[in-house]
């Protein structure tokens, strides 16, 4: 049975240096962590959540820059680019307009895919402006919900765009 | 070695559980299943009533917050807002002062597991009549107060008035308790019945239910702030990680530690039981990929591409359902008869989020936090689980991932439960995304048998229902028989027999268990639980018969349905979807053209909530792609709470049940699952989510019924109506993937 051994411990850091939500983050988690665990364990973000760890669902998803990117699948020594989470959206006590429209249409079941919709649907939106439901369709194909709150999502989606 | 599990009879199952199992009895709630299995299932009268004490259920708080108890928990679907909803109308208060605690095992009661929808309908009439005593109670000590009659009394916001008078809730009782006790019956899955003395309100003078009031849970779960069973975190929790065997029923031969190292990590073991635990939660998921466990062979499931035979070679349980007349006789003797078999594969439960729990095990006292649908029923099994006396367990219930019925998480549950016992610290859970697809419990695979008969004047002359099924109202935990402790709820499958909501002469319905799955598989409960299959052959096979006597499947139907909510549910649904009266299939099925629409009508009871459903399809004949165009959708599910909220649940049985109606399929070798990831369990994604006009039917003069499940049940047969309308092939086996659509097509045309 292995014991803990001294030189593993996190405490004097990685070396790894991040910006999230607009603030440095000197990283204490080895280079090799994904980063969705340094933005839940270290920093104590919860909107980003762990689905599948393969890339493959969308509920870790952050932006990176102006890119949506799976936090599961990013090594935390290999960020390049700001991160932004579900919780650095708003501004002056403001919720992005996203989060709004989702409010608004009660875009969820359980809500643990939210995350993902709520950030991949304002970058399809940057890139889209006014998208067809269509292109929303298309621009959310790789975000799984089990729950079946599609149809919300697609309107909260066209309130903001229209 | 391997671990044989052939043809084990259910008492089998029992004998070997060493620790428990049976701590209940079900007599009174399902006869049929008393009768099935007199052996466990203690026999007798219902249990009398026992006196229930107000104050665990609503307490008036100094500030005029109201904190309501309840044992129901919140599982995405808006059920913290609708019993909101419900005890604010009752208590006069307004919406926001309602503080509603959920599924703590220390502090609410028992109100049995939040499912087979019927949170709304069971818990919330039990929360409106101990709203109404507490109204009562308090109105009452108003008028001794005053020296005036109770009825002269009026009360709005949380004020009592009475002329010139009044006095809010709060000063009214103070820091005192009320001195109410109402009557209750208590079974082993909670609080059957809650009664008293005050009347609860006529529906008319509702003010609060029958509103869209936004769903309190979902600001919190736009922003990040909303704390899921994933996010808590306990004071010195370790994470952990189950390392399971290579076949379902392996046994561990031995471990050679992990390679590469982890030096964070360290192994939990007991029995065949294995896992890791770390502080940091990347090592303990590395830990449980590195580390080197030696499993036994058991390839003890037997070809899964010949499922339907051995199923029918290995029944243990017979169980009649409705019989009328001689529908043997009537089928042979009719003008034109029919016989198909229909399928249904095992399912998964396919939570976005894998299961996740926190257990701190302490001597013989346990804390839990977990998003087990049963908060208060699952103290009994960790007890069994833990040896540890069941009062000395506080459960607490966090919202987790949607969780569809028996998923992961009572079993997450009891992983956390052994490890946090064997290491002494509190420990966090969670499994990874194969842990999740590999060992839920799994929805059972069915067969079901249909012969009808009739005349070429459409007239129904016979009809004959034979099933055969795992179990789907059972579970165990495979940390249990990992360290040799069978727990779990073991109950034989018959809990709903097919609901054929046509009046005929001659009937027949009949199941057969099939117990094999039950432990080689292990299955439980998914949405809809065998109601979802049996509507998909009941209303896929109304449809052959409606074509084989050249009926429009709606008429066809009308003359056999008596139910008038669901008659209008049909009509409302047809009207809406703008049906066009004829048989099937339709003109595009001899179009030849590549590209054929059609439409399919189907219809469920489901405990009294009345849905009728219209597809639309359009299949590539070509490619054997099916899209579902549109659903219409007509729900009757009695007095409607919310009806955003109601609409909001009809979509998602809708798309969820598309899902499994043309992705979903469990993949097994001899071994194990092999479908462990979102390739290889697939499920509907954006472009394939069909649109979906809801009707909803409000009565605001019939009880409450429950929208969790109904609008699932008929999804399936209205597509594969659909599908025959516009191809004339029928699709008899789910899922309705291409190459099973191109199949079928090419079977039609050989």
């Amino acid at each position: 049975m292995a014991s803990p051994s001294a030189s593993h411990l996190v405490a004097q850091g990685s070396g790894v240096t991040i910006q999230v939500n607009g603030k440095p983050l000197d990283v204490q988690s080895t280079p090799d962590t994904p980063l969705l665990y340094v933005l839940r364990n270290e920093l104590g973000l919860h909107g980003p959540r762990f689905g599948c760890g393969l890339g493959q669902c969308g509920a870790c998803t952050v932006h990176m820059g102006d890119q949506a990117v799976r936090s599961c699948r990013i090594p935390v020594g290999t960020v390049a680019g700001p991160i932004t989470t579900l919780e650095g959206l708003s501004s002056g006590g403001q919720l992005h307009p996203m989060q709004q429209a989702f409010i608004n249409e009660q875009a969820a079941q359980c809500g643990y895919c939210t995350n993902g919709m709520i950030m991949q649907s304002i970058v399809l939106v940057a890139q889209t402006p006014s998208p067809t439901e269509d292109q929303i369709r298309q621009g959310l194909a790789n975000n799984l919900c089990r729950c079946g709150s599609h149809l919300a999502v697609i309107r909260a989606v066209q309130s903001v765009s229209a | 070695m391997s671990k044989e599990i052939r043809n084990p009879s259910r008492r089998r199952f029992l004998r070997n559980t060493g620790a428990l199992v049976v701590t209940f009895s079900l007599a009174g709630l399902v006869p049929s299943l008393a009768e099935a299995a007199p052996d466990t299932l203690a026999q007798g009268a219902p249990p009398p009533p026992i006196p229930i004490d107000l104050n665990g259920w609503v307490k008036i708080q100094a500030d005029g917050n109201v904190k309501v108890f309840t044992g129901r928990v919140e599982l995405g679907q808006g059920n913290q807002t609708a019993l909101s909803q419900i005890v604010a109308d009752e208590l006069d208060v307004p919406f926001d002062k309602i503080d509603m605690v959920m599924g703590d095992t220390a502090i609410t009661p028992d109100q049995g597991p939040t499912w087979g929808s019927t949170t709304i309908r069971d818990a919330g009439s039990q929360l409106r009549q101990a709203a109404a005593e507490a109204r009562m109670a308090l109105v009452n000590m108003a008028a001794k107060q005053w020296n005036v009659s109770a009825d002269s009394l009026s009360v709005a916001n949380g004020v009592v008035s009475s002329g010139a008078n009044s006095i809010s809730y709060s000063d009214l009782i103070g820091n005192n308790n009320f001195k109410v006790q109402m009557q209750g019956i208590m079974t082993p899955f909670g609080l059957a019945s809650l009664t008293g003395t005050a009347k609860p309100k006529d529906p008319s003078q509702y003010r609060i239910v029958g509103t869209s009031v936004p769903r309190v849970d979902i600001p919190l779960k736009m922003t990040g702030q909303f704390t899921f069973m994933q996010d808590v975190k306990v004071p010195g929790m370790l994470h952990g990680r189950v390392v399971r065997p290579a076949g379902i029923h392996s046994n561990l031969l031995g471990l050679n530690g992990f390679d590469p190292p982890v030096p964070g990590a360290r192994v939990v073991q007991s029995g065949d039981f294995v896992g890791v635990v770390a502080e940091n939660e990347w090592d303990a998921i590395q830990a449980a990929q590195n580390l080197q466990a030696v499993w036994s062979d058991w390839e003890g499931l037997p070809d899964m591409n010949e499922m339907q035979s051995f199923m029918r070679g290995t029944k243990s349980l017979d169980h009649p359902g409705d019989h009328k007349g001689d529908a043997a006789g009537a089928i042979a003797a009719a003008p034109i008869s029919l016989q198909a078999t229909y399928f249904t594969p095992f399912e998964m439960h396919a939570s976005i989020g894998p299961s996740c729990a926190i257990a701190d095990v302490q001597g013989d006292r346990a804390t839990i936090w977990t998003p087990f649908q049963g908060p208060h029923l699952i103290k009994d099994h960790l007890a069994n689980l833990l040896m540890i006396p069941a009062d000395n367990i506080h459960v607490i219930n966090v919202e987790g991932s949607g969780c569809y019925g028996g998923n992961g998480h009572p079993l997450v549950t009891a992983d956390a439960a052994v490890m946090s016992q064997l290491v002494g610290k509190p420990v966090r859970v969670q499994w990874m995304r194969a842990d999740e697809h590999g060992w839920e419990s799994k929805g059972p695979a069915m067969i079901q048998d249909l012969s009808g008969g009739v005349d070429p004047s459409g007239n129904l002359l016979g009809y004959s229902h034979t099933i055969w099924t795992p179990p789907h109202y059972a579970f165990y935990y495979p940390a249990g028989e990992l360290m040799g402790r069978w727990v779990g709820i073991p109950i034989p499958g018959a809990f709903n027999l097919p609901v054929i909501p046509y009046t005929m002469d001659n009937l027949s319905v009949f199941q057969y268990d099939q117990s094999f799955f039950a432990e080689a598989i292990r299955t439980s409960w998914l949405r809809a639980p065998a109601q979802f299959q049996h509507v998909f052959a009941l209303e896929s096979f109304m449809d052959e018969l409606a074509s084989a006597s050249g009926q429009d499947p709606v008429q066809f139907r009308l003359k056999y349905m008596t139910d008038p909510r669901l008659i209008e549910a049909l009509n409302t649904a047809v009207t809406a979807a703008g049906w066009e009266t004829r048989p099937s299939p339709g003109p595009d099925a001899t179009s030849g053209a590549t590209m054929a629409s059609g439409r399919g009508v189907a219809i469920t009871n489901r405990d009294g909530t009345l849905v009728a459903e219209v597809a639309e399809v359009t299949v590539n004949r070509s490619t054997g792609d099916i899209h579902v165009d549109r659903f219409t959708v007509a729900h009757d599910c009695g007095l409607i709470i919310n009806p955003k909220a109601v609409q909001a649940q009809v979509e998602s049985n809708i798309i969820q049940a598309t899902s499994r109606t043309l992705k979903e399929q469990v993949a097994f070798d001899n071994s194990n699952v092999t479908s462990l990831d979102w390739r290889s369990y697939p499920i509907l994604t954006f472009p394939e989510v069909p649109q979906v006009n809801t009707v909803l039917i409000n009565r605001p003069d019939q009880p409450a019924t429950g929208a969790g499940e109904g609008a699932t049940c008929p999804v399936a047969a209205a597509i594969s109506n659909a599908v025959f309308d516009a191809t004339g092939v029928r699709l008899r086996s789910l899922p309705f993937r291409p190459d099973a659509v191109r199949s079928a097509f090419a079977a039609a045309t050989a």
